[in-house]
């Protein structure tokens, strides 16, 4: 049995899919909280590249991928599709199940996907240097290599306490030549307030975020090269550019005459999720069954639980409201071991297709989740990512489900990136030191409460 | 499930934060937003221990609704906000002016 589906490089998809095109309903701007109008390219063009901009709006159903893109996304693409023989023979269940590798960029994730195009993007605006923040830094060596790639300068502000004790993706940022400064650092008015309060503050995620907005704001002013900001998930166009995933794994299953009747993947602010599903979700708009999984975890339930609202991104009501699916200002997701898969909201394009019945969302406990995550590891021998386990225990799920209605069924899965520098999180699993949470629906409830009065989209 | 107690862990105990994608210590947690405690930190100390009670004795009530009932910023959030405090900062670098304070 054929395990590995290769493209040849001349296969290789040349045009990004753009879902926005075919939205049963058209999605809805993001409304400015202070005049209530629609948020405006001048409103973005400060931290985006308008050529990139442009695409965040775009209608168009499919956007040519540049030669300058695919000869860079050739580096590690086509990614194999793999059809997990021995997790099918574990399971003893009537399931093929294949899966997209992305972990064989060499980021080890699926962030390349969009990290490259990003890059790209800049260089011919005439950027020459891209500034970001990063936690644990899976989306600072996605972006310090692409830069790398295209000849741009990088600048990463990494939250000083991951800085210090996750030294191994700083090390990649700096091998591929990247500038990695722990945050708060002394090269910004927002670093050094924080360390003159506080010399030894451990930085936080907001505190990196300023940073580098101000670095990319402010860079024609201070006399930098001119620098633009860049962001990993949730936009539409990171969405866009992580369609490759589906196209290619369309391809692939073409070669072998399988079509899914369900598609997974794992959804934090979703761009995995929706690089791998979209294509798929275009077939299922012209009318073919299918089943679209985006898998969440229990103790952060954005989809399963949450309503679409326009929900205030602040306390101060400076940001644009984005039509989201969200609990609410008040919720406060329990830990979970997984590290792409923190953002309050879902991306809008995922909301909205949740909304439509195109995207069926699942929830699942972080034990099964690592559960899965060690018997995918056992028997197909990659060690996954935590976000990525998610995915696999729906995986785990859905086969159980098919030999219950004795039915025969193809299932595809983002395989969205290994889990080689979170080990941390499997010996926590191991040490019996991770507990499952779910969010009670009083908390729930009074999370949504926060929410009365405030503008709803028009559904 | 074992009644949890009042008392917090070890201020160097780790959990893993979803924010950041790898572990930190409680200590973190508990100035982790300008020296007061991070948005999410209830929640995600609840296995742990009686979080909410221990923070309500810490903090007065107004504290405790700013600590915890605010919006905990998304990334993108957090981004457009930053925005418009550096449109500020080149204004008032302009004008000649010292920058002006954060948040």
């Amino acid at each position: 049995m054929t395990v590995k589906i290769f493209l040849n490089e001349d296969e290789i998809p040349r045009q990004w899919y753009n879902i926005a095109a075919d939205m049963p309903t058209p999605m809805q701007p993001p409304l400015h909280p202070g005049t209530g109008q629609p948020v405006g390219p001048d409103d973005l063009a400060p931290v985006f590249p308008m050529n990139l901009i442009e695409q965040e709006v775009s209608q168009e159903r499919w956007i040519d991928i540049p030669e300058e893109v695919l000869d860079k996304l050739l580096l590690w693409r086509p990614s194999p599709l793999y059809r997990a023989v021995k997790l099918e023979k574990y399971l003893n269940c009537p399931v093929k199940i294949y899966y997209k590798n992305e972990g064989v960029s060499p980021a080890g994730s699926h962030k390349p996907n969009t990290a490259i195009p990003q890059a790209y993007y800049n260089k011919v605006f005439g950027i020459k240097r891209i500034a970001t923040e990063t936690g644990a830094g899976q989306w600072g060596s996605a972006l310090s290599f692409a830069c790398s790639q295209f000849g741009l300068e990088a600048k990463v502000y990494m939250v000083r306490i991951s800085y210090e004790q996750k030294p191994y993706r700083r090390l990649m940022m700096n091998t591929w030549g990247a500038t990695c400064v722990p945050s708060p650092s002394t090269e910004t008015e927002a670093g050094k307030k924080i360390l003159a309060q506080d010399p030894n503050s451990p930085g936080s995620l907001g505190i990196a975020i300023s940073e580098a907005v101000e670095d990319a704001v402010t860079s024609e002013a201070m006399g930098r090269p001119p620098t633009r900001y860049s962001l990993g998930s949730v936009l539409n166009h990171v969405l866009l550019h992580q369609t490759i995933i589906g196209l290619e794994a369309k391809k692939q299953l073409a070669k072998t005459g399988d079509y899914p009747d369900v598609v997974i993947g794992c959804a934090g602010g979703g761009s995995n999720f929706a690089g791998c599903a979209f294509p798929f979700i275009a077939d299922k708009i012209a009318g073919k069954e299918i089943k679209v999984l985006a898998v969440e975890p229990t103790s952060c339930p954005t989809m399963t639980k949450g309503p679409f609202l326009y929900d205030f991104g602040d306390t101060v009501q400076m940001t644009p409201l984005l039509p989201m699916h969200t609990l609410g200002h008040g919720f406060v997701p329990a830990p979970i071991h997984a590290g792409g898969l923190r953002y309050h909201g879902m991306a809008p394009l995922v909301s909205q297709l949740v909304l439509d019945g195109l995207i069926e969302p699942r929830a699942i406990h972080q034990l099964e989740t690592f559960s899965a995550g060690v018997t995918w590891a056992r028997t197909e021998g990659f060690i996954s990512a935590p976000e990525t386990n998610h995915a696999l225990a729906a995986v785990i799920q859905e086969a159980k489900l098919a030999k219950e209605e004795g039915k025969e069924k193809t299932i595809l899965v983002n395989w969205s990136g290994h889990g080689l520098v979170d080990l941390a999180a499997y010996d926590a699993y191991f040490q019996g030191k991770l507990q499952d949470y779910e969010l009670p629906q009083e908390e729930i409830e009074n999370a949504l409460r926060a929410l009365e009065g405030f503008p709803k989209p028009n559904l | 499930m074992a009644e949890l107690s009042i008392t917090p862990p070890n201020e160097e105990k780790q959990i893993r934060c979803p924010r950041l994608g790898g572990p930190v210590h409680f200590g973190y947690c508990r100035i982790e937003h300008d020296g007061w405690p991070c948005s999410r930190a209830l929640t995600c100390w609840a296995m742990h221990f009686e979080a909410e009670a221990y923070f309500r004795t810490l903090l007065s009530e107004e504290q405790f609704a700013q600590c915890f009932l605010a919006a905990p910023q998304s990334k993108m959030d957090t981004l457009l906000e930053a925005v418009e405090r550096a449109r500020l900062l080149i204004g008032e670098k302009r004008k000649g002016n010292s920058p002006p304070a954060r948040g």
